[in-house]
């Protein structure tokens, strides 16, 4: 490093936050320079000085604290009222993502990345192999997953995994895809096009449970 | 050497931002405490003004509220709020800019004389009044650099993602902050014991 770039650094020097490779650099540098060992004085004093001012100005006042939590209870509250259906799931769950990932390992994110991308490729395949043109009955062959009805739900980022899960488990629903960008995840439920009264039955009670449920529909 | 006395903890900072993504209310008000100081010290080092500096900082801890979900925990939680706090303090200037460049000055000047005014009360050298004076009137991008290294403690990575600018900007800021502080550094002898 040059003269001028360890001159540059030696601020951060003073408030002692170089990396330690930078650190000793700087330190090696200083031994040997007494123009930058001056420099060096000249910003503690500013450190200090700069220290004093802000010290001195004002503190937050304290009842900033209330007035902060009354604005963030009306905002709290508008948005139960008018929930964001694209974002608020959505933000739950890269939370909870991010928080894992920053978390894990490298070897994990590296599992993590593979099955990401297997997922991908078995889903492209998927998607790009044609439908079966031969006519599927209840009774008859080919009748079997592809008979069931696939229904799209948006769960509220609020809903606990257990009420999901009981919620699944109640309308025998199998998660078959998801979730999407949006947040939405394809379930599958053991019932056929032909119980129409039965589907609307269901779609209703899914609908009169937002606590748990924000969207339901069934799938063209 | 010592970094600013101000300088938190950011695991337990991180650990609170997590918290209030979950709305937790203690961690929140958690983190206003922890922040108290630092928080008021940068506002009014750029709005030089109390009533500005409580409704901004209003502004800004309700915004960490709103967006701790958006936390990553992949920059340091001082850098983070103090991003927002930069952003919601700039937005007021803009807001007010016929009037900030007067009235700024005006604070300056206020709180030059109400450290002339402390004299009498304080022991302070002729020295540290004169540079603090001068810190007070340094343009606002220096100003800004000075604060969030000699205070908040950042390092210059750190200072650069505060401010959206590359590192090479916030060495440049300070070298020249410095540079127009020479003269009364220079005149007062500062840095003689470290030859």
């Amino acid at each position: 490093m040059t003269h001028r770039q360890i001159s540059r650094l030696l601020p951060w020097y003073a408030n002692s936050t170089l990396e330690a490779e930078e650190r000793e650099r700087v330190e090696a540098h200083l031994a040997d320079c007494p123009e930058c060992r001056r420099e060096l004085g000249e910003l503690e004093a500013l450190q200090t000085a700069e220290q004093e001012i802000s010290l001195k100005a004002p503190m937050l006042p304290q009842d900033l604290l209330g007035r902060s939590f009354a604005e963030i209870e009306d905002y709290e509250r508008t948005r139960m009222r008018n929930p964001d259906r694209t974002n608020r799931f959505v933000d739950r769950w890269r939370s909870i993502f991010s928080a894992w990932w920053t978390a894990s390992p490298f070897p994990a994110r590296a599992v993590m990345i593979g099955q990401a991308m297997l997922l991908v490729t078995v889903t492209t395949l998927y998607v790009m192999t044609p439908p079966s043109s031969e006519p599927v009955t209840l009774s008859g062959p080919g009748a079997g997953q592809g008979e069931h009805v696939a229904i799209t739900l948006q769960f509220n980022k609020d809903a606990t995994e257990e009420a999901i899960r009981e919620t699944l488990m109640r309308i025998e629903g199998k998660i078959v895809a998801g979730p999407s960008a949006l947040g939405l995840y394809t379930v599958q439920i053991p019932l056929t096009r032909e119980q129409e009264a039965e589907l609307d039955r269901l779609l209703k009670e899914l609908r009169e449970r937002p606590e748990i449920i924000l969207f339901a529909e069934r799938q063209p | 050497m010592r970094r600013a006395d101000s300088i938190g903890n950011p695991e337990q900072e991180a650990h609170w931002i997590r918290q209030i993504a979950r709305g937790d209310r203690e961690a929140f008000e958690n983190l206003f405490q922890a922040y108290q100081r630092r928080l008021g010290a940068y506002l009014y080092r750029i709005l030089n003004d109390t009533e500005a500096v409580g409704e901004v900082a209003n502004d800004v801890m309700v915004a960490i509220w709103k967006q701790a979900r958006t936390f990553l925990g992949r920059s340091q939680p001082s850098t983070w709020i103090l991003g927002i706090a930069r952003y919601k303090a700039l937005s007021r200037l803009r807001q007010e800019k016929p009037r900030a460049a007067v009235q700024e000055l005006d604070r300056a000047e206020e709180r030059a004389a109400s450290i002339d005014d402390q004299e009498a009360d304080a022991i302070r050298s002729e020295l540290s009044e004169k540079l603090e004076r001068a810190l007070l009137e340094l343009p606002m991008e220096q100003c800004e650099v000075v604060q969030l290294t000699f205070f908040q403690g950042l390092s210059y990575q750190e200072t650069a993602e505060v401010l959206h600018c590359p590192l090479n900007t916030v060495k440049t800021r300070l070298f020249r902050a410095k540079k127009r502080l020479q003269p009364i550094l220079t005149g007062m002898g500062i840095g003689r014991d470290y030859l």
